[in-house]
């Protein structure tokens, strides 16, 4: 039988490993903390402009699973907000539970608390299995690396403001390890200007109740707020350096975006010290939830593996990779996407059939191989997201992007019989 | 391979390494551009930054009182007085200090196994064979010597040793090196091991008395013909799953080289036999290279089982 071992359980791991147990192979997620998602317990948007494109065409392709819970925790249908269209929020905490429980039911061999340590290959060109922490072994045919990019504290540190204490946690369950680094490929490094390495967390959460009534009310009827930033605080600044280019658009320097997502409040900012916080009318009584600290935020894009468009790692026989891992992407729906054909091409691996490359007729196919044909030319700086940035211009003007279901459905069913026959 | 330094995380940590972007432990102190470490519980990068990109506290040397000098044979057998907090970090398996008797400069500096820590009296015992300038001037009559410690690298594979319980373990010594089977054989005791002693014979047994009257003990000279059959017969016969190779290089490769035409599975450790000269990394000569890579056994760990050939 076969053995797809995934390292690191965010949108991408989970998309990977439902791809991968709709065949009959053994499939074990490991997971660093003691919960899922990762990073994606701060996700909360999806539909966003191209996001809704991508959506589609991956539910046509038959990856349902994960947008349906997705769709089950939405708290707001359809909100705009500055640069943005027909979004849906929902509450990626209460998602949690329920992909546990789907993951469970699919018989995904589940390792929470698990730390990759270290790889063993023997020959160099292939991965044999994974050392945790407790140096227990767990070999595997095929690898998918969805270890993610940001963190651990040495890097936000060096290149933010130290530990945030954000949602990894990684004092408390230690720093994600590099698989693809570990088998002796060296990552790609993302920047943000000629110096700087990475890019910090784009947004940060409030604690609902922490709003004043009215506010608070306001918010949970429209999903959005858009609150003006006192002129003395603009800071134009952190638009730069932010992982999230589709929300670096003025509105977002000089206003105040709050998003509903249910169990917080998503607040539009890398950071945003709690002293000025408080000075906004309705947040006197603001408090964070995550991360902690009001004014840093964790580090991501530091470790891109290099691979092909069928999401294997170059230089390893058995290592797909997935998530950020695979490029310098952001989201949920982007995880899901490249997690998805990691998890597809992982199963085609392994039963040495051809690698999956999704055709650049489908946005999700474009993104993967547009984000790698940039990166080979050297640009570590940009971002690439359904949802805004230079990608959507992309995703525009080549005429991928649309919300007509029907032309999404044509065309997605032309690529299952042109590649599936 | 995964090496870990023994010093990681601890009071001693960062360390001079970590000034020069040398550290061990740590890729951003080591030069590199992200952070791929291996993870003690603590980031060395924010204790570095935290302390002012400078090393907060170093190992002193100072002065300590010796209790009582024997001389047995060759050996010379000292008893020193130490604090009460460096008796109690001292009781560990693999530690080591440097010592020099206090008329000579401070490369006159030995380092030695230690062969007990008593944290209630405050004391330790260690062993010096007298053989060579450092060693014959330390036997200068005089009821002080200079110490500096803690060292904790004397023996390879201690995450091994930590976690041995219920086990059948064999612990072969020889030479000067059995001074750091005390401790070890004390440890395994502790975790309610079954202890197989064997000795070589080519060396005065100087821990004899150190040694629980339950252990088994047998003496055979391990160099010839005879002595790798009756090596042999205990490894079958007792079933063992630890060993420990305290002694020489030559003693080491032996037994290595039986287990491994025997293919015996065994969880190994080792004493360090490197020469140590600082004992924090900075100095180079207990360098060794493994697969490739360069060690600094003063201060690195590695898995004896996988990497040791």
């Amino acid at each position: 039988m076969i053995k797809v071992v995934i390292i690191g359980g965010g949108w991408a791991g989970c998309s990977s490993a439902v791809t991968a147990r709709k065949t009959d192979a053994e499939v074990i997620l490991i997971e660093k903390s003691d919960v899922l998602l990762g990073c994606g317990l701060a996700s909360g948007i999806t539909k966003n402009n191209g996001r809704y494109t991508a959506t589609e065409e991956l539910k046509y392709l038959g990856a349902r699973e994960l947008l349906e819970i997705i769709d089950n925790v939405t708290i707001h249908k359809n909100v705009n907000f500055p640069g943005h269209y027909h979004a849906n929020l929902y509450d990626p905490r209460t998602a949690e539970p329920m992909i546990r429980e789907t993951l469970k039911k699919m018989d995904v061999d589940l390792h929470m608390q698990c730390r990759v340590q270290d790889v063993i290959s023997k020959n160099k060109k292939s991965i044999n299995g994974i050392i945790l922490s407790d140096e227990t072994v767990i070999k595997g045919d095929v690898f998918i690396d969805a270890t993610g990019s940001a963190g651990p504290m040495g890097n936000c540190l060096k290149y933010g403001k130290g530990c945030s204490t954000c949602i990894l946690g990684c004092p408390s369950f230690g720093p994600r390890t590099s698989i693809s680094a570990r088998a002796g490929i060296k990552d790609i490094v993302g920047s943000r200007d000629h110096e700087k390495c990475g890019a910090f967390s784009g947004s940060c959460e409030l604690i609902k109740k922490s709003l004043n009534q009215h506010l608070r009310a306001r918010l949970e009827k429209k999903g959005v707020l858009i609150l003006p930033i006192p002129n003395e605080d603009v800071n134009m600044d952190h638009l730069d350096i932010k992982a999230c280019q589709q929300y670096g658009l003025p509105e977002f320097g000089k206003n105040l975006i709050l998003l509903d997502t249910g169990t917080h409040v998503k607040m539009m900012k890398p950071f945003y010290p709690i002293e000025n916080l408080r000075k906004i009318q309705g947040l006197e009584r603001a408090m964070h939830a995550c991360p902690q600290r009001s004014d840093a935020n964790s580090i991501r894009f530091l470790s891109r593996a290099p691979r092909n468009n069928a999401l294997k790692v170059s230089g390893l026989d058995n290592l797909f990779c997935a998530g950020e891992k695979s490029g310098f992407f952001v989201g949920c729906v982007e995880a899901i996407v490249t997690g998805f054909l990691a998890g597809y091409n992982a199963i085609n691996f392994a039963k040495g059939e051809k690698l999956l490359k999704i055709p650049e007729s489908l946005s999700i196919g474009d993104i993967i191989a547009y984000e790698n044909e940039c990166v080979r030319k050297g640009d570590h700086k940009n971002r690439y997201t359904f949802s805004g940035g230079i990608y959507f211009q992309r995703m525009e003007k080549n005429g991928l992007y649309t919300t007509d279901k029907d032309k999404i459905r044509n065309r997605t069913e032309k690529v299952l019989k042109d590649e599936c026959r | 391979m995964i090496t870990e330094c023994i010093d990681a995380s601890s009071d001693y940590c960062p360390c001079y390494l970590a000034e020069v972007e040398e550290c061990l432990s740590c890729s951003l102190l080591n030069g590199e551009k992200t952070c791929n470490c291996t993870w003690t519980g603590t980031c060395k990068f924010n204790e570095f930054l935290w302390a002012g990109k400078q090393v907060e506290s170093h190992r002193k040397t100072i002065l300590c009182k010796i209790l009582e000098k024997k001389m047995e044979e060759n050996l010379l057998i000292l008893t020193l007085k130490v604090p009460h907090k460096t008796a109690v970090n001292l009781k560990e398996p693999g530690s080591y200090i440097f010592i020099r008797t206090c008329l000579k400069p401070s490369f006159f500096d030995l380092p030695l196994a230690v062969m007990c820590a008593n944290e209630i009296e405050d004391y330790i015992i260690v062993t010096v064979d007298i053989k060579g300038p450092k060693t014959k001037a330390l036997q200068q009559n005089q009821n002080v010597v200079y110490l500096r410690y803690p060292y904790y690298n004397g023996i390879f594979g201690l995450k091994q040793l930590k976690k041995t319980f219920n086990s059948n373990c064999l612990v072969i010594l020889g030479g000067i090196a059995q001074a750091s089977g005390v401790m070890l054989i004390d440890k395994l005791i502790e975790n309610k091991n079954n202890i197989v002693l064997l000795i070589d014979r080519s060396y005065p047994f100087f821990i004899k008395k150190y040694i629980a009257d339950d252990v088994k003990i047998y003496k055979k000279n391990l160099s010839n013909r005879e002595g790798e059959k009756f090596l042999q017969d205990i490894l079958f016969s007792f079933n063992i799953d630890f060993i420990y190779i305290g002694g020489c290089g030559k003693l080491q490769e032996n037994v290595l080289h039986l287990l491994k035409s025997h293919q015996y599975p065994a969880r190994l450790t080792l004493s360090n036999n490197n020469r140590l000269c600082c004992g924090e990394g900075i100095c180079g000569s207990c360098e060794i290279t493994i697969k490739g890579q360069r060690l600094r056994t003063c201060k690195e760990q590695f898995n004896v089982d996988d990497d040791y050939d």
